[in-house]
C-alpha cells in the first residue's frame, strides 16, 4: 500500500510524512527518501524533534526545500 | 506491556545516532538535546550498544517503578490503614451499667463467653440481638429488658432488672405479747417500740414490742416441771474377759468355726479374712470371740435414768440447766421429776388493726 507524501511546512518547522528512510541528517541539511524520489531541505540550526519509521519533524528555519 | 521511556543518550553525534536509529527502523517520539523518548523494548536492545541512562519512564512501569522507590511510604500507608482499621474495630471498654456489682460480674462473664469484652472485635447487628435474646433467656429471673449499645470503640450494656414481687410477705403491724412468765434473753427485731429489754422479767399477757413486723422475735427464759415415766426397755451386755481365737470356713451362706468344743452363748466376733476364693463361695478367715453376758439390774436402770433425761431435753429448743427433784423406781420403769430452765421463743403475735390504741 503507498501513501502520498505530506509535508506541512510552517515558518520554523517541518513535518514530513509516508517517507522511506533519510538518508542524511545535519545542521544545515536534512535529505529523506519518498518512493524513488529525494527531497533535500536546507536550513539554519535544524534540529530533530520526532523521527518515527515514516515521518520526521524538523524544527529550524526553512530555507529550500528541493526534489531530486 | 511495550510502555515507553524517556532516556538521555551519551553520544559526540546525534544526528549520526538519529541516523543510525532510523536506519534499524526504531521509532523515536521526542527528541530534545540528547533526551530522546523511545521504546522499552529498544532501549532493552540499545543500552548494551550505547552509553543510555534511563530519565524517566512513562505508563504503567512509571507507576512500577514509583512503587517500588517508595516502598517503605507505601507498606507503612498500608499498615497505617489496616491498624485504624482494626482498631476503629475493635472493642476496647465494656461498661455494664448497674449498682448491682455481684450481678454485674456475672453478665460481664456471660458476655465473656459471647466474645464481648475489651480487645475483640466488634459484634454485627444480627449477633448482638442473638446475645441479648440469650442472655434474656439465661436470666430470666433477673433482666427484664437488656441493650448493647456501640459507642465508638466502647460497648455500653443497659438492662433493667426484673423486680419480683413478693406477694407473700406480710406488710401488717404486730404486737408481740409474752406467752409465758420468763426472763427476756434476747429481742430480734426489725423495727417497732420495744417497751421490755433483756433480763427483765415478764408475765403472762404482757407487752413486749409495740408495733413491729411479723418476723420479730422474743427469746426468753422459761421453766417448766417435767415429771415422766420411762420404761425399761434399754439393756447392756458386759464381758466376761473369756476370749476365743478361731479359724473359720464360710461356705454360701453357712459358717464353721473348726475346733470351737464349748461354744459362747452369747459373744461379740472381730473377724479378718485370710482367704477369699471369689468368685466360689468360700471364705477363711481368723476371729477374735468375747463371750458376754445381760448386764446386771443397776445399769439398766441407770440407763434408763439417762435415756429420761435426754428424752425430755430433746423436748425442748435449747436447755439452759436442769435440776432432777425426784427420782424413784417403779416395776416397769424409772418415774423422775426434772425442774428444766428453757430458752423458748416467748413471743406472741396480736395484730393490730387501724384505729387500735396502744
Amino acid at each position: 500500500m503507498h501513501h502520498k507524501l505530506v509535508m506541512n511546512v510552517y515558518e520554523d518547522c517541518i513535518d514530513i510524512l509516508n517517507i522511506k528512510r533519510v538518508i542524511d541528517i545535519n545542521k544545515d541539511f536534512v535529505s529523506v527518501q519518498y518512493k524513488d524520489y529525494y527531497i533535500d531541505i536546507k536550513g539554519n540550526d535544524l534540529k530533530v524533534k520526532k523521527m518515527l519509521d515514516n515521518e520526521l519533524l524538523i524544527l529550524g528555519e526553512i530555507k529550500k526545500i528541493e526534489y531530486r | 506491556m511495550n510502555s515507553k521511556v524517556i532516556v538521555k543518550v551519551n553520544v559526540s553525534d546525534m544526528y549520526t545516532f538519529l541516523l543510525r536509529m532510523n536506519n534499524k527502523k526504531i521509532p523515536i517520539f521526542y527528541v530534545n538535546g540528547n533526551i530522546i523518548k523511545i521504546y522499552y523494548d529498544d532501549y532493552i536492545k540499545l543500552k548494551d550498544k550505547y552509553d543510555i541512562e534511563v530519565y524517566k519512564y512513562c505508563g504503567i512501569r512509571m507507576i512500577y517503578y514509583l512503587f517500588l522507590d517508595n516502598i517503605y511510604l507505601f507498606l507503612f500507608g498500608l499498615l497505617s490503614i489496616i491498624s485504624i482499621f482494626i482498631y476503629s474495630n475493635m472493642i476496647t471498654k465494656v461498661e455494664v451499667i448497674s449498682n448491682d456489682y455481684a450481678f454485674v460480674s456475672r453478665l460481664e462473664e456471660s458476655l465473656k463467653r459471647y466474645k464481648i469484652s475489651n480487645y475483640q472485635m466488634k459484634k454485627s447487628y444480627d449477633y448482638l440481638s442473638k446475645v441479648k435474646d440469650n442472655l434474656l433467656e439465661e436470666y430470666h429471673n433477673e433482666i427484664e429488658w437488656i441493650e448493647i449499645e456501640n459507642i465508638g470503640t466502647h460497648y455500653l450494656v443497659r438492662y433493667e432488672p426484673r423486680i419480683i414481687k413478693d406477694n407473700k410477705k406480710d406488710n401488717n403491724k404486730y404486737n408481740i405479747v409474752s406467752g409465758y412468765d420468763a426472763i427476756i434473753k434476747n429481742i430480734l427485731v426489725s423495727h417497732g417500740e420495744i417497751l421490755k429489754w433483756n433480763n427483765e422479767y415478764v408475765s403472762k399477757g404482757d407487752m413486749i414490742i409495740q408495733n413491729s413486723s411479723e418476723d420479730s422475735k422474743v427469746y426468753g427464759e422459761v421453766w417448766y416441771e417435767v415429771d415422766i415415766f420411762y420404761p425399761y426397755s434399754l439393756y447392756s451386755k458386759n464381758k466376761t474377759n473369756k476370749k476365743k481365737n478361731l479359724y473359720r470356713i464360710h461356705f454360701f451362706d453357712h459358717d464353721y468355726a473348726l475346733f470351737n468344743f464349748n461354744p459362747f452363748y452369747d459373744k461379740i466376733i472381730i473377724e479378718k479374712t485370710i482367704v477369699d476364693m471369689c468368685p466360689f463361695p468360700l471364705r477363711i478367715s481368723y476371729s477374735k470371740e468375747e463371750e458376754v453376758d445381760d448386764s446386771s439390774v443397776l445399769d439398766v436402770l441407770d440407763m434408763a435414768y439417762i435415756n429420761a433425761l435426754e428424752y425430755v431435753t430433746n423436748k425442748f429448743d435449747k436447755v439452759i440447766s436442769y435440776n432432777v427433784l425426784e427420782k424413784r423406781l417403779e416395776k416397769d420403769g424409772v418415774r423422775l421429776k426434772i425442774f428444766l430452765s428453757v430458752l423458748k421463743d416467748i413471743g406472741v403475735k396480736e395484730k393490730v388493726y387501724e384505729g387500735d390504741s396502744y
